[in-house]
């Protein structure tokens, strides 16, 4: 019995209780460490962990299973090692950001993100002055989002919708279109006003410069994860004695030289981190055993550094520094590239001007009734909006939807998201629980993505990414506005039509 | 019913003569002065710890170089807010160890009974520990040593309490005769005089007094409890499974609920045999209540309302700003109620046992 509520505390979902005993074991590897913290009430100090950006257990465990590997054969250690050591080496490290420029300080990606804003942003939380503290993302966004910005923050699994994973580049509410990553404004505009009705905060209290720190801090994770992404796609294809990067049998990138790292690419410093940078070389001496060391003697390989545990190996690995080299270009050409050009994509990208008619914004406007039917019209008929939102607009339609962050794992094997002990394992690798998305109640008259007309306009034009709110590809500009008037007025419609207000009164959808 | 005879009354004074020497009222002023520093002191850590501004101050025990005292006002008072909180924390907590200095030095210079010499000592030492936990909390960028801080402190304050309540009038009027020699009039207001009447009523008095004492300790130690599931969860490490949150979470509900429920069994142990019990017990009660009230209210003005009101409109058109005024006053409230009821706790339970006490021993 006491198990059973024990069990239950921890998922509070209806499900079976095998998979929350499977759930249950699965998690207690991770949170046993805190619980123990939080019993050692006194001799507590060192419980907190550092920060580190987790490999991306959940992406690993879907290829597995793409892969059709059998249960509990998973792929070579050495690959994720690999692959965790070249997001480092690319991307550097929660307390000392880096971006792989490969054309040096000329590169693109300088334009689009600024490394003093990464330094800004990242580390933990600690003033350097009076005016401003260091750690931006930490201090207002890692509880909810992750220290890697992967939705998994300690707060995220009671929040609904769960917090955003920023690793698969996809964001809801932008004036791009689908498939397009959002602009910086877009993203500042989601900082600035929050999204009501969920848990998302607004940030308006912080400084202007602040939220544009974390505007570059929330692309740099995002394009973190989706490189990460790929290169785990990319091994996938590779034979299990096949390595990405051409390195002797167990040797880990991460333990050589920097200079043989980062190959072709530069090292950009962040500029104003000084501390965090020190920190990190700190960092790096325990954990890779003088690195920094190593950097400095170049491949001097019989220098004679100190070896302790696992770094001990790396003096005797002999290696070839061209071809380790010409790996990563190669790698950073295939799996990297594509995703930064996406993002710089951003850079020219101007969103379509479009001006909002005036029948709009004045239901007193000759042509505001006809629009409004019209609209309806469109509601009903050829756009379909009735499928999901329901006769009445309260959203009851198709309800058993779910978002793309959940798709992309539930559809690997095609399970069914209702049964619990089908996907016990993949929350076990890190997914949250599937939840089905709700489409919106559009008789509240709130809007998570903004309430002005345009805001509505730019969701029924593009959709809303990442969710089955689908694109208007069809629909022309005159007949979109025609939507969007019907949806702003259907809060206000009961009384014109009698029949939706008895449905209204008797049935109100329970989730 | 022969009344009190005049022998009663000369033996209840020879009582009170050779009792502990009396407290020197300064004593019990300051401790009320310190205690009444502590509790904005208790406020201001809360939005410290809520708006994260804890390292907006990088050194210890000076700010920016300067002595802690020799800050420039104006920097610290006009200033951005992470710095006024926090410098403002600290001189608050200075001041909170100046009284506790004064009571030490009152305590053993005037004549004072030897309990309140040696609790004016621990108040001392637990002041100098929570403030130098506060600077390795600093120094340390310890998110760990932040939790103990926090829990420490409310005990600090709750100790106050009982402080003030050893210093009191009451505390000594509690011990002599007089004080009960009124508690054996009856409703009516006759006297009843009869020796077995009075061991009646006096049984009746020690039983009430004594579940009073267990419900109030047990409400206690469950309010403790929950302070410490509070801080765990607000000082939780961004790294730390959500799982392990979640948990903590329930635990924090399932702990209001009984601390609830010992504040039910509390109001049915009625009749308030003693004055100077009553009230205690009351506010007791009813901050109970308003804390479960501000704990609902934090979770809302930190994530939103659950899915039960998805189609609600108040919900859905709720926002949550960061850091805004009613979000960092509510979280902060429920925090400083929490120490509030930890200090009312023990200043209830210290009376009633005093008042056992008193009966016990006074013939
Ligand atoms: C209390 C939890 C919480 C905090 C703190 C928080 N977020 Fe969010 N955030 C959410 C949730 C929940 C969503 C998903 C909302 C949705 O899907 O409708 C979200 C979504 C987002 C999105 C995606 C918006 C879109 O258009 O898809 C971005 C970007 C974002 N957050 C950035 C941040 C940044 C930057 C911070 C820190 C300054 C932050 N968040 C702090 C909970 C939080
Ligand atoms: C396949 C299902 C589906 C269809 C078809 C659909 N929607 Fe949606 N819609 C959704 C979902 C799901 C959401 C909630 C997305 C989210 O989580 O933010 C949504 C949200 C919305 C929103 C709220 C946007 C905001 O900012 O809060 C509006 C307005 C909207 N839909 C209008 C329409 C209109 C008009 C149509 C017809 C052109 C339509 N929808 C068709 C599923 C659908």
């Amino acid at each position: 019995m006491l198990k059973h509520s024990l069990v239950w505390w921890l998922l509070g979902e209806r499900c079976p209780w095998s998979a929350r005993v499977a759930v249950l074991a699965g998690r207690w590897a991770v949170c046993g460490r805190d619980l123990v913290c939080l019993l050692s009430v006194v001799v507590a100090v060192g419980c907190t962990p550092p920060a580190e950006f987790g490999d991306n257990s959940l992406e690993w465990y879907k290829q597995e299973r793409a892969a059709r590997l059998e249960p509990g054969q998973g792929f070579p250690e050495v690959h994720r090692q690999d692959v965790s050591d070249i997001t480092r080496v690319w991307f550097g490290t929660p307390d000392a950001p880096q971006l792989p420029l490969l054309e040096g300080e000329d590169d693109p990606a300088l334009e689009l993100l600024d490394m003093g804003k990464l330094a800004w942003a990242a580390g933990p939380v600690v003033s350097r002055n009076e005016e401003s503290s260091q750690g931006l993302y930490r201090r207002h966004c890692a509880h909810c989002h992750g220290v890697t910005g992967d939705g998994r923050g300690p707060t995220s699994a009671f929040l609904s919708p769960y917090p955003r994973d920023f690793r698969l580049g996809k964001f809801k509410f932008k004036s791009s279109p689908t498939g397009t990553p959002p602009t910086k404004d877009d993203l500042k505009t989601i900082l600035v006003n929050g999204i009501p009705g969920t848990s998302m905060p607004s940030f308006r209290l912080l400084q202007d410069e602040e939220l544009d720190v974390l505007v570059d801090y929330v692309i740099y994770l995002s394009q973190r994860g989706m490189v990460e992404r790929f290169l785990i796609a990319a091994v996938r294809e590779l034979d299990e004695d096949a390595r990405l990067v051409s390195l002797p049998d167990a040797a880990r990138l991460r333990d050589l030289p920097l200079d043989v790292q980062l190959g072709p690419l530069q090292r950009v410093a962040p500029v104003g981190g000084e501390s965090a940078a020190d920190r990190d070389s700190a960092a790096d001496a325990d954990s890779v055993g003088g690195s920094e060391a190593d950097a400095k003697a170049g491949a001097d390989e019989d220098d004679g550094s100190e070896s302790d545990g696992g770094s001990g190996a790396k003096a005797d690995v002999s290696y070839d520094r061209d071809k380790i080299a010409d790996d990563l270009l190669f790698l950073a050409e295939e799996q990297m590239l594509p995703v930064l050009e996406k993002w710089l994509g951003i850079l020219d990208f101007e969103a379509k001007e479009v001006d909002v008619p005036a029948w709009v914004l004045d239901s007193r406007d000759a042509a505001y009734e006809s629009q409004v039917a019209l609209g309806q019209k469109l509601y009903f008929g050829a756009a379909n909006c009735v499928q999901c939102h329901g006769e009445t607009g309260i959203g009851d339609g198709q309800t058993n939807n779910y978002d793309d962050w959940t798709n992309d794992w539930l559809k690997v094997e095609g399970i069914n998201p209702t049964d619990a002990a089908a996907w016990a394992p993949y929350v076990n690798a890190g997914a949250h629980p599937p939840r089905p998305i709700m489409p919106r109640n559009l008789r509240l008259g709130v809007y998570r993505g903004g309430n002005r007309p345009i805001d509505i306009f730019r969701r029924i034009q593009y959709g809303i990414e990442g969710t089955p709110m689908p694109a208007s590809l069809t629909l022309t500009e005159e007949q979109i506005w025609a939507l969007v008037a019907y949806v702003q007025q259907l809060p206000y419609e009961t009384l014109s039509r009698p029949e939706t207000a008895k449905k209204l009164e008797n049935e109100r959808p329970v989730r | 019913m022969a009344a009190i005879t005049e022998r009663d009354v000369r033996s209840s004074v020879a009582a009170t003569a050779s009792a502990a020497t009396v407290c020197s009222p300064v004593i019990h002023y300051l401790a009320w002065v310190t205690a009444l520093t502590v509790f904005p002191l208790i406020w201001a850590g809360g939005l410290v710890t809520t708006t994260k501004a804890g390292m907006a101050v990088p050194d210890w025990p000076g700010t920016y170089g300067y002595n802690m005292f020799l800050y420039p006002w104006e920097t610290w008072f006009f200033g951005p807010w992470d710095l006024f909180i926090e410098h403002g924390h600290r001189l608050l907590g200075s001041l909170a160890g100046i009284w506790c200095i004064g009571l030490v030095v009152l305590s053993w210079s005037l004549r004072t009974p030897s309990v309140v010499r040696w609790m004016s000592l621990a108040a001392l030492a637990l002041v100098i520990l929570q403030g130098v936990m506060g600077g390795v909390r600093v120094l340390q960028v310890d998110r760990e040593v932040a939790r103990i801080h926090g829990c420490l402190g409310p005990a600090f304050f709750a100790f106050l309490a009982v402080l003030v309540v050893v210093t009191s009038r009451w505390w000594q009027a509690a011990a002599e005769r007089g004080f009960w020699l009124s508690r054996t009039e009856d409703e009516s207001g006759t006297r009843v005089g009869a020796r077995a009447e009075l061991l009646r009523l006096r049984a009746a008095m020690l039983r009430t007094l004594q579940n009073q004492r267990y419900v109030t300790l047990t409400l206690w130690a469950l309010a403790y409890l929950q302070l410490v599931f509070g801080a765990s969860m607000r000082h939780v490490p961004e790294t730390a499974d959500p799982y392990y949150f979640r948990i903590l979470v329930w635990f924090h509900v399932v702990g209001a609920v009984c601390v609830g429920v010992a504040a039910v069994i509390l109001s049915f142990t009625r009749g308030c045999p003693v004055p100077g019990l009553c009230w205690p017990r009351r506010l007791l009660l009813g901050a109970v209540v308003l804390q479960i009230v501000l704990g609902l209210g934090t979770w809302v003005m930190r994530y939103n309302f659950p899915d039960w009101f998805a189609n609600e409109l108040f919900a859905q058109a709720h926002l949550i700003v960061s850091n805004d005024f009613y979000q960092v006053q509510i979280v902060s409230a429920h925090v400083a109620l929490g120490s509030f009821i930890l200090a009312v706790g023990a200043f209830s339970a210290a009376r009633i046992w005093r008042a056992e006490h008193g009966l016990r021993t006074v013939e």
